[in-house]
């Protein structure tokens, strides 16, 4: 845990929630399927897990963008969904979102200080002069040279237009700001960049962050505690690096062996998991644990009991029927060595 | 479409960031597929990419370029290891890992500079901390054995590689 993280009680908590996407006479796409945690003030919180396994919809949700089908969404001791509309307006502006692709944030006839200050004037808030002031200031808390202000979003390389991205969030002062694979297109220096950015940030503004992405070392990097989601559900959570560097359920562990290694020891220890497939259908969810189609360590038992969470060690929160038996292993499941492995073997 | 590419068993298979913005779990079946056509049928593969670690784990040697130019080559897990060019080493000390501590990532400041703005001498001029005024004269590809490196400073220096 961040030794700036607050002892004041969760930002946000779900119980049991559930996002629903489907029309009448469609087959319904449950998103996320029963999820429940908190996470606290200034806390990172990562969630990983491959596209289509409800990370966004997770985020969108967590900040009242997308109404639950089922469940409780809390921000603090506010539940925001019970808020009359005008309320709820006001209380969404502190509940952020930034997405990968900045080009769909920014319109691209609209100049950088048009664009910072439009969530203002739509709020309605602080005359044009201050509102004006405030996008200058915003711009040199993300390291923007003001005279980017009169630039459109084509005269920006991709890593300037997502400082601006969250310069435009952070004009509506949010508490909580949900990353959403925020450093997925950058090159590895710029992404250092940013999380160095998003780090200081923090810091600054007291932000709450979910961050969002598919890189288990990015989220590894930033986050307090991270949770791993398959198919509507979240699999494992617990402290980032202590998931990352032992995962006790089969799917975090895949996703960490199929993660490429850059130290020449570690690649040869690593022993490759590579699921085949992809995450199934979501209108026809598997029985059982849902994983189980694809996992390297399914049984019987698999496809048809669906697992309960539950905590193994300290703050280690997994669903799996055979999570102690990963656990006691000291060593991951023998897999055959890939072609890969054979291929760099000789190098 | 990478399917489409091999039905002519090529020579040669460019492949330009062909797993960017993928799972990494669809990234390993894409790379597996990639690796067993170039075992199986000798076609060669040029892979341009910006992710450190799939070059790592998938190719025999590595060119890193900067600006328009090659400025550092060599067997994979060398340069990886121990990089001689201060770009080279400043990607790869960039990378996050669970092993570094948390806190602050070494970047590389500033940016590429513009085809109009080239700086006449070491292109990585302005940028590198380790700049001194002989880096203002052009500076030639040097072979040193198996790795070639543009920088005159490459023997003094001692660079950080991955996970240092
Ligand atoms: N607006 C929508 N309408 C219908 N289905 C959706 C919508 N948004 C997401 N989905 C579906 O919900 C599932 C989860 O999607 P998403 O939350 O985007 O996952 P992730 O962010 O992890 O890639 C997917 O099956 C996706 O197709
Ligand atoms: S419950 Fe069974 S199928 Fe699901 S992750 Fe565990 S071992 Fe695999
Ligand atoms: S030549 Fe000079 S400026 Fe260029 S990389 Fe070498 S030390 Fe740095
Ligand atoms: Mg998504």
């Amino acid at each position: 845990m961040n030794s700036t993280m607050q002892p004041v009680g969760p930002a946000i908590s779900v119980e049991n929630l559930h996002v629903s996407f489907g029309r009448k006479n469609q087959a319904v796409i449950k998103a996320v399927d029963g999820v429940t945690f908190a996470m606290q003030k200034g806390e990172i919180f990562g969630i990983i897990g491959e596209s289509g396994s409800g990370k966004s919809t997770l985020g969108r949700a967590m900040v009242g963008l997308l109404r639950p089908s089922g469940g409780e969404l809390m921000h603090g001791d506010v539940s925001p969904l019970a808020l009359p509309s005008s309320e709820f307006n006001r209380h969404r502006r502190k509940y952020q979102i930034i997405a990968q692709d900045p080009n769909a944030a920014f319109d691209p006839r609209m100049t950088m200080l048009q664009s910072l200050c439009e969530p203002l004037h739509i709020a309605r808030e602080g005359r044009r002069a201050d509102r004006i002031a405030k996008a200058f200031a915003m711009l040199e808390r993300v390291a923007l040279p003001p005279e980017m202000a009169n630039r459109y979003p084509h005269e920006l390389s991709g890593g300037q237009k997502q400082r601006a991205n969250i310069a435009r969030a952070l004009m509506l002062e949010p508490r909580v700001l949900v990353c959403d694979e925020v450093v997925a297109a950058l090159d590895v220096s710029i992404q250092a960049d940013m999380l160095n950015l998003f780090a200081r940030l923090r810091e600054e503004f007291n932000l709450t962050y979910v961050f969002i992405s598919h890189d288990l070392r990015v989220v590894s990097h930033i986050s307090d505690r991270v949770a791993v989601m398959y198919f509507g559900k979240i699999v494992e959570f617990g402290p980032a690096r202590d998931v990352i560097d032992r995962p006790l359920h089969p799917y975090t562990e895949a996703l960490r062996s199929a993660e490429p290694e850059v130290i020449q020891d570690r690649a040869k220890a690593r022993k490759r998991i590579v699921l085949q497939g992809e995450i199934p259908s979501a209108v026809n969810p598997p029985s059982g644990c849902r994983f189980h189609t694809r996992c390297p360590r399914a049984r019987d038992v698999c496809r048809a009991d669906e697992p309960k969470q539950r905590e193994l060690l300290p703050g280690r929160h997994v669903a799996c029927h055979f999570a102690e038996e990963l656990m006691a292993q000291a060593e991951p499941l023998a897999v055959q060595p890939s072609r890969i492995s054979e291929a760099s073997a000789g190098l | 479409m990478i399917a489409m590419a091999l039905v002519c068993e090529p020579r040669l298979l460019i492949a330009d960031e062909p797993t960017t913005a993928l799972d990494v779990t669809i990234q390993a079946q894409i790379m597996d597929l990639l690796l067993e056509l170039s075992q199986k049928t000798g076609t060669a593969i040029l892979f341009i990419t910006h992710n450190l670690g799939l070059v790592a784990q998938s190719c025999h040697r590595m060119v890193t370029m900067y600006a328009g130019e090659v400025v550092e080559s060599g067997p994979v897990w060398d340069v990886i290891a121990s990089p001689r060019h201060p770009y080279s080493s400043g990607l790869l000390h960039s990378i996050p890992d669970s092993s570094r501590p948390r806190g602050t990532l070494p970047s590389i400041p500033g940016r590429v500079p513009s085809l109009r703005a080239m700086p006449a001498g070491c292109r990585f001029e302005p940028r590198c901390s380790y700049a001194v005024p002989e880096c203002s004269a052009t500076q030639p590809i040097q072979h040193i054995a198996d790795r070639e490196v543009r920088c005159h400073r490459f023997a003094e220096l001692s660079l950080a590689g991955a996970g240092t």
